[in-house]
């Protein structure tokens, strides 16, 4: 059988059907308060008795819907009901609770369990960052260890720690090299081998105030030791570019190293006697170079303490620092320190002195103009 | 049956026993309800035997959701029975969608196929017509009808059963007689 289509009512038909609803409200009230259903229905408007008695008849029909269970199907469905429960009871008693399933240990449990995760894959990370240079994806994360060391040393920590940078930095610039890294990479470098090495002659002015030479001396050594290093790769460097960047490295750490030198020799007691710094070096490299020994870092294993000028190799190939470098050498490496800082500061390439000579301190004229640059050494 | 709000104490710690599992517990509530569920599913389907299974899918997902089940009240107890049996009718209705079947109401009810009488054919008949109109309402107001009708609940225990006031309820009530009543209308007009 096919139901008829279901119109919706117009609004007569709606109101009829109101009024119908409201009767059949007293109908039911009044068969409720025990007035026979025809007296009941009397008792309403004629038009409306047919749609009230209408409507009476939907509740019974509805009604004959309603079919109790049979007395069979209730018990046989009790029984199968029941013997469920007793299995789902013994199933229960079973899973006995472990001491993993109870709330306060399933949290500690699971938040070890990440801190382990993220400990074990932190110290991974660190671990596989340090091979890492500039432009590496991992090199943030040795940036970010190194900062965090730092924040968290006192005293003599600082100064091992920024020779470590500087040992860091060596390392890396010797990778960069040799794989050819890019301009740019080196000029990352640069910025931050200023950072560290401007940090370590502030930490050393601050020990030799302090009377502790010592740091003085072990930054001297490390700053050489770069100096030196840079030197040799820029001199094997065929790159122009990159030969400038290294250059311009060297200049400014050589700066650098007067001035620590100049603390060492003015300082404490364990300070090492002065150096002498060649007045000008001649251009194809006549400076003393260092033994060609592998690129160690130049973090001192014991503790920073004063230590006898005897001791240091008498190999090192240190050139020796002295007062008597001439004032417009002096001069001209401020001059590249300046250089380096906008370069950090802005992470631009700025011109760089005329470099043909190797040791060219006294010819070199910082040109900061960023747009003198040539296109070769911008950022990639 | 007791009213809605009646020994909510009693039947908090019924349900707590249940949820262990506890045999007479779960016997307990299962009497209690069967009943109206059964009348329930019986005013959704075709055939007792379709009305069985159905109630005895109920009560067995009732079994397996006791832990899940947050009723403080006989009348929320059956609002969460009247949901499961729902959710039920609809699986089985997916089912029968996805594999054809010859019309339950073709086999009728008559035990062991013996020729039924024709009064009682009629009647079925008479039921499955009811039982069409019905579907064609609204959840709402086939729930406040079955309820009141087929279960026989006053309209404050309807109320708590549907989870509406007093009002709501008869509201719902008034527009499902009608539209009951234009319905069955319509069908006679056809017949």
């Amino acid at each position: 059988m096919t139901g008829a289509p279901f119109e919706p009512p117009t609004a007569d038909l709606e109101a009829r059907e109101q009024a119908a609803l409201g009767g059949l409200e007293r109908v039911q009230a009044r068969v409720a308060s025990g007035m026979s259903r025809d007296a009941a229905l009397v008792a309403e408007p004629a038009d409306l008795r047919p749609d009230i008695e209408e409507m009476l008849g939907v509740p019974g029909r509805v009604a004959s819907l309603a079919e109790p269970p049979s007395e069979v199907f209730a018990a046989a469905l009790e029984s199968r009901l029941l013997d469920a429960a007793d299995a789902a009871r013994v199933a229960a008693a079973r899973r006995r609770p472990r001491w993993w399933s109870l709330p306060l240990l399933r949290l500690a449990a699971t938040v070890a369990a990440v801190v382990l995760a993220l400990g074990v894959g932190g110290f991974a990370a660190v671990d596989a960052a340090e091979e890492t240079i500039p432009g590496d994806a991992l090199y943030p994360v040795k940036e970010a260890s190194e900062n965090v060391r730092l924040f968290f040393a006192r005293g003599d920590g600082v100064t091992r720690l920024r020779l470590a940078q500087l040992a860091h930095r060596q390392a890396e610039l010797e990778q960069a090299v040799a794989r050819d890294a890019a301009p740019r990479v080196v000029l990352r470098l640069e910025a931050k081998v200023a950072i560290a090495t401007t940090e370590l002659v502030k930490g050393a002015r601050r020990f030799d105030a302090a009377g502790n030479g010592a740091p003085a001396e072990a930054s001297l050594d490390a700053v050489t030791e770069l100096h030196d290093r840079i030197e040799r790769l820029a001199g094997e460097e065929s790159r122009p570019e990159v030969e400038r960047l290294l250059r311009r490295m060297a200049l400014y750490l050589e700066g650098q190293e007067r001035a620590l030198g100049e603390i060492a020799r003015d300082g404490s007691p364990g300070a090492a006697p002065s150096r002498e710094v060649p007045s000008a070096t001649p251009a194809t490299g006549a400076r003393p170079s260092p033994p060609p020994a592998p690129l160690a870092p130049a973090v001192p294993s014991a503790p920073l303490a004063p230590q006898p000028t005897a001791t240091r190799p008498a190999s090192s190939g240190v050139p020796a620092l002295s007062s008597g470098v001439p004032s417009s050498t002096r001069a001209e490496a401020d001059g590249a320190a300046t250089v380096i800082a906008t370069a950090t500061a802005t992470a631009s390439v700025t011109a760089v002195p005329s470099m043909s000579g190797a040791r060219g301190i006294a010819t070199a004229t910082p040109s900061p103009a960023p747009s003198s640059a040539p296109s070769s050494t911008r950022p990639r | 049956m007791g009213g809605p709000e009646d020994a909510s104490a009693e039947f908090v710690a019924l349900i707590e026993r249940a949820r262990a599992y506890d045999r007479d517990a779960f016997g307990e509530l299962y009497r209690r309800s069967l009943g109206s569920v059964f009348r329930y599913c019986r005013s959704r389907v075709d055939s007792t035997a379709e009305a069985e299974e159905l109630t005895q899918d109920v009560f067995m997902a009732a079994l397996a959701g006791i832990q899940s089940v947050r009723a403080d009240r006989e009348a929320a107890w059956l609002a969460w029975l009247f949901q499961v049996a729902r959710h039920k009718h609809a699986d089985a209705l997916r089912r029968r969608y996805r594999r054809p079947q010859a019309p339950l109401e073709a086999a009728g009810d008559a035990p062991d196929g013996a020729p039924q009488p024709l009064a009682e054919v009629v009647a079925q008949d008479e039921r499955a017509e009811v039982r069409r109109a019905l579907e064609q309402l609204t959840d709402e107001q086939r729930e406040v009808i079955v309820c009141k009708y087929v279960l026989g609940y006053d309209n404050e225990r309807t109320a708590a059963v549907v989870g509406k006031n007093s009002n709501a309820v008869n509201q719902l009530h008034h527009r499902a007689v009608a539209r009951l009543r234009r319905l069955l209308a319509a069908r006679e007009v056809v017949r």
